[in-house]
This record gives C-alpha cells, structure tokens and sequence, in this order.
C-alpha cells in the first residue's frame, strides 16, 4: 500500500516535470522568436494558430489535419505489420541456427547500413503508390526487429533449456515453451524500436512528391508555400505521433513483462 | 534402519567415466540406489559431482545409468531434477511453474490441476502463493517452488544438486528439516550433491565420498542415525568428523 | 499460459493490421489505374502536375471548376516537386496522364517512358531573374545560378544561355520555391524558374528579370499534356476526355475568363493574386505542341549527354513519335475553335 502511495507520487512528479519541461521550451522559444523577429521564425502562438487552423479547415486544399495524420499512421501501421511478419520468423530461424545468420551476415549488413532515404529513388522507379510506402517503412522497420529477435533467441538461459530438457521436453518444447517466451521481450522491443524508424521513414518517403495526402507531404507543402508555423505544426503532430506510439508500446511492454525485474539504482 | 533399504535397485550406475576432451572428469563410478533411498554424494569442489548428476539425469548421455534396469532417458523416465541455480521460468507464476513438468509429460489439465493442488498442499509453505512470480519471491520459496515442480511428476528419481546452496544459514535449515519430512512422507529414491558434511549426514540415509578430479569413489558410508537427527549428537558428530577427515584427505 | 495467449493475440493483431491496411489500401484505389466499368461507374484517372506551376493552369482550373467530374472521370491529383521527379514516378507507374515540361518528357521518353504528348498547355514562361547588380547574361559568368532540378526545362535552358554567351556559370539545383527566397538571402547570384516564381522576385522587389526564355529561344514550346501509352492505345476515348477538357480550359485562359483563371490558381497554389498577375505577363498560351523547339531541345539534351545519341538514332522522327496531333485537330474542331 506504502509502495502504491510512493509509486504514485513519483509517478506525479514525473507528470509535473515534463510539463515543467514543455512549459520551459515553449517560453524560450517564445522569447527567441521575438528577438529573432523573422517570417521564417515563428512563435509558439503562430505555430499554435496553425495547428488549430490546420485541424479545422485544413490545409490549402482542405485536407485536415487529421486525414494527413491518419493516412500517415495507416501506412506506417500496414508496413510495419509486415516487417513483423517477416522479421519474426526470420529471426526466430536465425537465432536458433547460428550457422544460418553467420552465412547471411555478408548480405544483410550492408543491406543494414544503407539507409531507407538512399532507397527513395530505386522506390520511385520500381514501386508505385501505396506499396513504395510499404516498402521504405518495410526497409525502416525489418532491421531492428529482426536483430532484436535474433539477440532475444541468443540469451535464452541454458539453465532452463536444462529444465525443459529433464523434465521431458523435446525441441519443439524448448523452442516453444522456453525460447519464445524467454526471447518476447526482447522481440517487443525490437517492434517498438522498429515502429519508430518506420515512422521516420514514411514522413521522409512522403515529402518526396507523389501522394498529397500525409504528415511528410503536409510538412513539405507548407514549406513550399513558405507557411513555417504549418510546416513546424506540421512537424509538432509527426513528433507527438511517435511518441504516442512509443509510450503505448512501452507501457505494454511493461504490464506484458511484469516479470521482467528492472535493477533501480 | 538399512535393513529396510534393503528393497529392489531403483538406480544403478555401472563404469561410469566422463571425458571432456583430453581431460577426465569422472573415473569409474559405479554404485546403486535402492528404492526410497537417501543417497548423498559429496566430494570436494570441482571434482565433478554436477556432471555426475546430469549424467544420472539423461542430460549428458550415456547407457550405464540404469532406472528399474532401462537406460535413463528424460522422456521415458519421470526425472525431478532441482538446480542449485535459479531454475524457474520467470514469466510463469508459481502455479505455472509447478505444473510445468507435468505439462512437458503431456499430462491433461484436470489431472495436472489435481496434481498441482496436491504437491501444493505436501510442499510447506507455498500455499496461497499460486499467482506470485519468482521475482516476487525469496530465495528459499523459489527453491521450494522447484521442489515441488520436480515432485509434482512422481518421478522415479529425484535429483538435487546442492539446492540449499544459495540459501541463507536460517532458511538452510529449515529447509532441511522440510526436507527431512518431505522424504518420510514422500519417500521418494533421492540422490541429492552437497560439499557440505553435515547437511549429508542430517538428510541421508547414504553416503557416497568422492574423490578430486578425476573423481573415483572414495567411501561408502552408510548413516544409521535415528532420525529426527540431532547435529551436535556425539554419533552425529562423530561421522561427520570421519568425513571431513575422509575429504581432507583429498585436498 | 498467460503468455501463450498474449503471444498468440500480439501475432494475430499483427496479422490482421498487416493483411487488412495491405487490402485496404491496396484496392480503396491508391494504385487504382484507369478502368471502364460499368455503365455508370466513374473512371479513375491519375493526373501528375508541378507545384505551383503556372504553365499549368489549364489543369488547375479543370480540377478546381469539376470539369474531370463532369465527363464521369474521378482525377486522382499527384503533384511533384519538379519534371523530373514526375517523369519517375510514371515510370513507376503511379500515372496515367499529366503536365510537365517537354524536356524531361523528351528525356524520359528516350529512356523508353512510354507516353504521348497530345496537347500543348503553354509555351516559353521562364526567366532569369538577377540580383539588382547583374545587369546582363553575361554578368553572369562565374555565378551562382539556381535551377529547380537537374533534367528540367530550365535547367536544360540555363546550360543553352551558357553556350549561346560562351560563359561559363555555376550551376545549382533547388527546390523549385526556395530559389526566391535564396536570392533574397544572396546564397544565388540568380535563378531560372518557373512562373510565377520569377514574378515573385519581381514583385518583392529582390530581383529583376534580365532574361526571359522567350529570348533564349523563341515560341519555345514548355509544358505540355500527356497521357500514357497505355491508355493512348486501349483507351483512346478516355484520352480524348481528358484533352477535350484541357482544350476548354485553355480557352477559357487565353479567352474568356483570364481573371477566373488567375484567381483559381491563385487559390489553389497559395500564391498571391498581384504575384499571378506579374506573371501571366510572361504567359504564351498554345494547343498545339511546337515540334522545332522540341527537336532544338533533343539535339542540346544529346550534346549535355542526358539522352544518349543511340537512343535517338533519328531526332525527327523520335519527336515525330512523341507528339500526337489528330485527336487535337478533332477537339478543335467539335469545339469550334479555330485553329491558331
């Protein structure tokens, strides 16, 4: 109960805090808009007025807000949806066989190191429409799901293969009953790290022409049109998007993996 | 009292030796474990005793540990194994836990439930903590926790490799004495590691003393002690001393 | 067993996002191309166009009055940052028609793009615009110069100026509206551009024209409408739509309602009203293709290596190839409009 009562005023001080936080950017921002005093330097309340009018009536062709963001989020999640499936299984191979993701290591890593936005071009060219988008989020999001996987595969405890292996399990129980679980959180945290990178990825593959309808086109319209409190409006509703997504994912994380003891210091 | 023991062999060991590469680890071990027997197996550190025991749990291989005269095997014997080290799954709970190796025999759920209940009720101590997870535990609970998930199968063969190791003078104890019960009531065949002398000669009814590595069976000591045991009998104590003697020897 | 079912749902979930955003999105008509259906049932077509680009008017006005609706076609409206990046994604397939420069056309078509010009949308309408210092070309030897991408018309016509002033000049490539703004803060000595961004310059007063494209080649022909090959060949109806529609906002600019033309655009682009207005000084308004200047393109674009000679053994006939003027003679003519 004591516990719960702490626990709860941290959990308050850590609300405060971060609205402490905002509170303080938002006044420096203010003030230096002021003194920088340039169309191209909006303040806090410019930017405040677009994002209201942006929601409103929308933009120039009257697309609002919310059917950028929604689009945008659509994607992301279709993409996404798909790195998973592939990666998962992908990764589960790789992690139990080691010989299969050492052989694969001369392919996949400089693969990994080209970044989605090289691939923008090649993706024009090749893909169109809706699947170019699932495409570069794909590119964003396999690498760290599939590495996260393969590493929560790797640090299964051999203690309790031993377990499962005395009492009677054959590989399909070790794999299923041990490595899975064992290996979930790590795999979690690959989908979220992944999600995020996704989400980099489509509002960068949206603001290279094509579609009019998303956060990256958003952002890149209002630039066009020499509109910055849009474009920092804009990129306010891309930034609160991620985070959305990443605190969901986190507090999953946590209740998924209560059993998971976290160290304080 | 070995009289009593004199029943069928539950567990024979013939020529046991364990290379690992050039290096020998075990040197002809052969010994038996009669059914119901407390077996203790002590020697000092690092002379192999652990190999010893998962050669005895079909976790290495090998053909000359016999169970009811068939070749061990995990998956025709019913082997409760506890490890010195924590063996719980952790995204289980308790009851998770201890229905563990009755699932992994695919037993059905009513007969696993049945069972899970039961060894929660003989277990001391664990009962009203079926939804607490390891993490939430003590050391000495989550040990209990694999006493019980070993005991859950009715196995055939109960090994444990040094369980009170990492447990806290008091708690050791106590969970000796549990265990002490446990065995009256149970009556399982056990063969159970330990360095240390006197928790083997409170709990066993035998006493196998090994050598370092490669290790060779030093002694065979049978402990008549009435029990409940008392450690600072002049008998208890006088066996021990005998022991130590006998292990010092080997340091 | 908690965590059995949790895994289970994570992956059905996953699952489910996956396949039903993958359908959904794939056939709620984001690839959608054209197709005839039923009697009735609209025709999408997907239309490429610049930003902002006042050579363009034609298909803003369309697009603004409902004029593709009328004739039972839902446009599907992609825009782009400049010719090239468009020419891509046609050949991505993301298009079935649309207006662009006749130079990265040109470019695109010598690279095996399969489209057809089938109607002019205008001619000339680009400028260099200086800093206030820079009187003439030729001051600009040595100098900054901003383009809004390699392969654009403007691009390709900066490099002609070069050769024609036998200087040399320093050029850049840029996102189409920034060019404006990096005169005014110096980064670029000058810019060619599309309207009305040179108008801009004028209009803040950050730079002059000393050049406009009507003097670096003269009724040069600019944007143009195109459909693919596609749809020329198996759907020629649906190709004549989309000029005839063309062809009737072209009139209403060059003829009758100017201002409404100026205003739509004005709207639909953000830019200011007296900005447009500047610039519809500059503006050359044509059905037809011109095929010279379309030739005098090919063979500079052959001689800066951005179409390989063997592609185009024969520039006449490669141009002949691209243009397509009997559906235009046929819409003039049911519109009565004379041929100019």
């Amino acid at each position: 109960m004591a516990r719960a009562i702490r626990d709860l005023s941290q959990i308050k001080r850590i609300v405060v805090f971060n609205f402490v936080s905002v509170a303080i950017v938002i006044l420096a921002w203010e003030i230096l808009s002021r003194l920088v005093h340039s169309h191209y330097f909006p303040g806090p309340t410019d930017v405040a007025r677009a994002l209201v009018s942006l929601s409103v009536s929308g933009d120039i062709e009257g697309i609002k807000l919310l059917d950028h963001a929604a689009t945008s989020i659509f994607r992301i999640l279709t993409g996404f949806g798909v790195a998973a499936l592939t990666a998962v299984p992908t990764g589960i191979v790789m992690g139990l066989r080691r010989e299969i993701y050492e052989s694969s290591k001369a392919v996949l890593e400089p693969l990994r190191f080209v970044p989605p936005i090289a691939w923008i071009p090649l993706a024009i060219l090749l893909l169109s429409g809706y699947s170019r988008y699932i495409f570069l989020i794909w590119l964003g999001a396999f690498f760290p799901i599939l590495l996260n996987t393969i590493a929560g595969f790797q640090r299964i405890s051999r203690v309790l293969v031993d377990v499962a292996r005395v009492f009677g399990g054959n590989r399909r129980a070790i794999i299923w009953k041990i490595a899975i679980p064992s290996a979930l959180p790590e795999i979690m945290t690959g989908f979220r790290v992944g999600l995020g990178v996704g989400w980099m990825c489509i509002v960068a593959a949206e603001m290279i022409g094509g579609e009019v309808r998303g956060l990256g086109w958003l952002i890149l319209k209002n630039g066009v049109l020499l509109n910055v409190s849009g474009m920092i409006a804009g990129m306010i509703a891309v930034g609160v998007i991620g985070l959305v997504m990443n605190e969901g994912l986190l507090r999953a994380e946590k209740s998924l993996f209560k059993w998971r003891v976290e160290v304080r210091v | 009292m070995s009289a009593e023991h004199r029943r069928k062999v539950k567990v024979r060991l013939e020529n046991i030796s364990k290379y690992f590469g050039s290096l020998q680890v075990l040197d002809n071990i052969s010994f038996e474990v009669a059914e119901g027997e407390f077996l203790s197996l002590v020697g000092p550190s690092g002379c192999g005793k652990t190999t010893l025991l998962r050669i005895i749990s079909g976790l290495e291989s090998s053909s000359s540990v016999l169970i009811d005269d068939v070749p061990v095997s995990p998956m025709k014997h019913n082997i409760g194994f506890v490890f010195q080290e924590d063996s719980l799954l952790p995204w289980r709970n308790v009851w998770g836990n201890v229905a563990f190796g009755l699932e992994l025999h695919n037993k059905l759920d009513p007969e696993i439930e049945k069972a899970v209940k039961n060894i929660l009720e003989v277990i001391p101590g664990l009962k009203g903590f079926e939804s607490y997870y390891p993490h939430q535990l003590s050391g000495g609970m989550r040990q209990r926790v694999a006493i019980a998930r070993a005991l859950a199968i009715d196995p055939d063969l109960l090994v444990m490799d040094e369980p009170f190791g990492n447990v806290d003078l008091q708690t050791r104890s106590i969970m000796q004495e549990e265990l002490v019960n446990l065995h009256l009531k149970v009556g399982k065949t056990v063969i159970f590691v330990t360095h240390n002398v006197e928790e083997a000669v409170l709990l066993s009814d035998r006493i196998i003393v090994l050598t370092k590595r490669p290790a060779r069976i030093k002694a065979e000591v049978p402990v008549d002690l009435l029990r409940p045991r008392k450690r600072f009998d002049s008998s208890f104590l006088k066996l021990r001393e005998n022991i130590v003697n006998s292990m010092m020897e080997e340091v | 067993m908690a965590l059995k079912k949790i895994s289970a749902s994570l992956l059905l979930v996953i699952v489910v996002v996956a396949a039903l955003g993958f359908s959904v999105g794939y056939y709620v008509g984001y690839n959608a191309g054209y197709k005839v259906g039923f009697a009735g049932a609209p025709t999408v077509v997907r239309i490429g166009h610049l930003s902002a680009d006042l050579h363009q008017v034609p298909f803003f006005l369309a697009y603004q009055k409902g004029w593709y609706q009328e004739e039972g076609i839902v446009p599907i409206r992609k825009e782009y940052l400049n010719g090239p990046s468009e020419m891509m994604a046609f050949v991505g397939g993301e298009l079935d028609a649309g207006y662009v420069g006749v130079v990265p056309a040109l470019t695109a078509k010598s690279q095996d793009a399969d489209l057809v010009a089938i109607a002019s949308s205008n001619l000339e309408g680009s400028a260099i615009v200086a800093k206030p210092e820079i009187r003439s070309v030729k001051d600009l030897a040595g100098k900054k110069v901003g383009t809004p991408g390699i392969g654009s018309i403007q691009d390709t016509m900066i490099r002609m100026v070069a050769k024609k002033f036998n200087i040399t000049v320093d050029i850049r490539s840029h996102r189409f509206s920034d060019l404006p703004i990096l005169l005014e803060k110096g980064e670029i000595d000058a810019f060619i551009d599309w309207e009305p961004f040179c108008a801009e310059a004028v209009v803040k007063g950050t730079g002059q024209v000393i050049y406009t494209s009507a003097e670096i080649l003269a009724g040069h022909q600019c944007c143009i409408l195109y459909v693919s090959g596609k749809m020329f060949r198996e759907q020629p109806d649906l190709a004549r739509k989309i000029l005839k529609i063309h062809v009737r906002a072209l009139r209403e600019i060059k003829e009758r309602s100017p201002d409404e033309a100026m205003k739509v655009f004005s709207e639909m682009s953000g830019r200011p009203l007296d900005t447009v207005r500047e610039a519809w000084k500059r503006m050359k308004w044509e059905y037809y293709v011109d095929e010279s200047s379309a030739k005098i393109f090919v063979k500079s674009l052959i001689e800066d290596k951005k179409i390989e000679p063997g592609k185009v053994p024969d520039v006449d006939a490669f141009v002949k190839s691209f243009i397509d003027r009997k559906f235009l003679d046929g819409v003039l003519l049911e519109l009565g409009i004379a041929k100019s």
